[in-house]
């Protein structure tokens, strides 16, 4: 998707959990990168199972042709 | 505890997207070789599915007769246009361009469905009687596409292969002088083209763009096989969508880097944001290209494609990061302002920088090397422009993300000027 590149240009965010004090808005800024993640770890879930069925396929095939 | 977790999940999104690009970047740096073979004659059928397209058809077919190769015609699918989109291809050179007609209510069923009935036309008129179509290239063209006159003779070495089914070339903006938003949409697909496409040759997971796609008929027929209805998909993103059946059917996808189609930038944002939201929508309807990849996808090229398919999720997510950046800077702005002073340090705008522009000295120089009347240094300035513009991507998205739970298919094209 020709989105991609901007995929790598969120990195500042990163930088927020190193915010060295209490500021106003930052509980809600904490609460959208904590979303992200959680998000991500959904994502990273469904991956795991989608790539364990890739491998799945991989052995049946290699098994069928042997 | 989890708190934690999350956030540092959130960071490995990034670091993960980071990852893949740098990766992307340095495969895309290495040449490839082709070996050479025999040639053989082929014929070039040029397909142009036109709805309402007075405004650009002209150029476009004007360009294609005087393309300098000797064997090819063009074949103008007017799909129930109002407007003088047929008169204009029936004034065209006649040895060159034919035109079909379709009518409503059979019409206006979608590009897929205009080009399945022009491949359909192509066999039924005779046109294509006597030739192999594994020698028979066709190439999707949009109706204001501006092909390189040399673009024949550029995409014709791939087909030399057997197992090269489909071949992309670039894709450029012709009135990318004309403001910012045009530039950076230039800019968008050379960085698209030059890095990713150039970089999926290697992995065997290129993907087909819908203008200037060049197709061997033969690959196009295995897509057929079997229910009849052609190679083209109704997807919203049919383009894609083949793309992937092709490299699940075991035809090689090659990207040409030497020539490239031209086609009109949108000038407007909003109109820019409702286009690429409808890309974004099919591209969540190609999920269902899941199974096939698992099946019959090879490991490496089937992991790409597995990312790239699943790239609009992690654009929803990463779409809350700037969103938490934004908060947390007008906190910071406010709290200092009520404190009196600083309360973040002035370096903490460093870190960000590095980590949000660093691509787009990379960007800016992949740029410049297309683009050589644009300097590095203003290629560079450029790019930091389109780093921001990619956040496009993020209204986009969950715009698509709404049309597809409220089950609303339906787009109007994307209107010329």
């Amino acid at each position: 998707m020709y989105g991609k590149p901007a995929l790598g240009t969120v990195l500042p965010l990163a930088g927020l959990t190193a915010a060295p004090e209490v500021l106003p808005g930052i509980p809600f800024a904490r609460a959208l990168q904590e979303a992200a993640g959680a998000g991500f770890l959904l994502y990273c879930t469904f991956a795991v199972a989608i790539l364990s069925a890739k491998i799945w396929f991989l052995f049946r095939n290699a098994g069928d042709h042997s | 505890m989890i708190t934690e977790v999350m956030l540092g999940a959130s960071i490995a999104l990034i670091v993960m997207a980071g990852t893949y690009n740098t990766g992307m970047f340095i495969l895309s740096r290495r040449r490839i070789r082709h070996p050479r073979s025999p040639r053989t004659q082929r014929i070039y059928v040029f397909l142009l599915a036109c709805l309402n397209e007075e405004k650009v058809l002209a150029e476009s077919l004007a360009r294609i007769t005087a393309l300098p190769a000797g064997n090819f015609l063009a074949l103008v699918i007017d799909d129930a246009s109002d407007d003088r989109t047929a008169e204009i291809a029936r004034a065209a050179d006649p040895r060159r361009v034919h035109l079909l007609q379709r009518q409503l209510p059979d019409a206006r069923k979608g590009k897929g469905a205009a080009l399945n009935n022009g491949i359909h036309h192509l066999r039924s008129s005779g046109i294509l009687d006597g030739y192999d179509p594994r020698d028979v290239i066709v190439c999707v063209v949009d109706a204001d596409g501006r092909l390189d006159q040399h673009v024949i003779q550029a995409v014709d070495p791939y087909f030399d292969d057997p197992r090269t089914g489909a071949t992309q070339v670039g894709v450029r903006m012709y009135n990318r002088h004309k403001g910012l938003l045009a530039r950076l949409q230039d800019m968008e697909f050379v960085i698209y083209g030059d890095i990713f496409q150039s970089a999926r040759r290697y992995i065997g997971s290129v993907g087909m763009g819908g203008n200037g796609q060049f197709m061997r008929l033969a690959a196009l027929d295995t897509l057929s096989a079997g229910h009849g209805g052609g190679p083209w998909s109704d997807s919203l993103t049919e383009d894609l969508d083949l793309g992937v059946r092709l490299i699940a059917r075991g035809w090689t996808n090659q990207h040409c880097t030497t020539a490239a189609v031209s086609q009109q930038a949108v000038l407007d944002v909003k109109r820019l944001v409702r286009q690429r939201s409808r890309w974004f929508q099919g591209h969540l309807q190609s999920a269902n290209l899941v199974p096939m990849i698992l099946r019959e996808i090879p490991g490496r090229a089937a992991v790409d494609l597995l990312y790239h398919l699943s790239s609009p999720v992690l654009i929803l997510l990463t779409s809350l990061l700037p969103l938490s950046f934004v908060v947390a800077t007008a906190g910071a702005v406010i709290g200092s302002i009520e404190a009196g002073r600083l309360l973040v340090s002035p370096m903490w705008i460093i870190g960000p920088y590095l980590l949000s522009f660093t691509a787009a000295y990379a960007y800016g120089w992949v740029y410049s090397r297309r683009e050589r009347e644009v300097g590095l240094g203003r290629a560079v300035l450029l790019s930091h422009a389109f780093v921001l513009y990619g956040y496009i991507w993020f209204a986009a998205g969950w715009w698509g993300l709404w049309r597809m739970l409220t089950g609303k298919q339906t787009w109007l094209k994307t209107a010329r000027t």
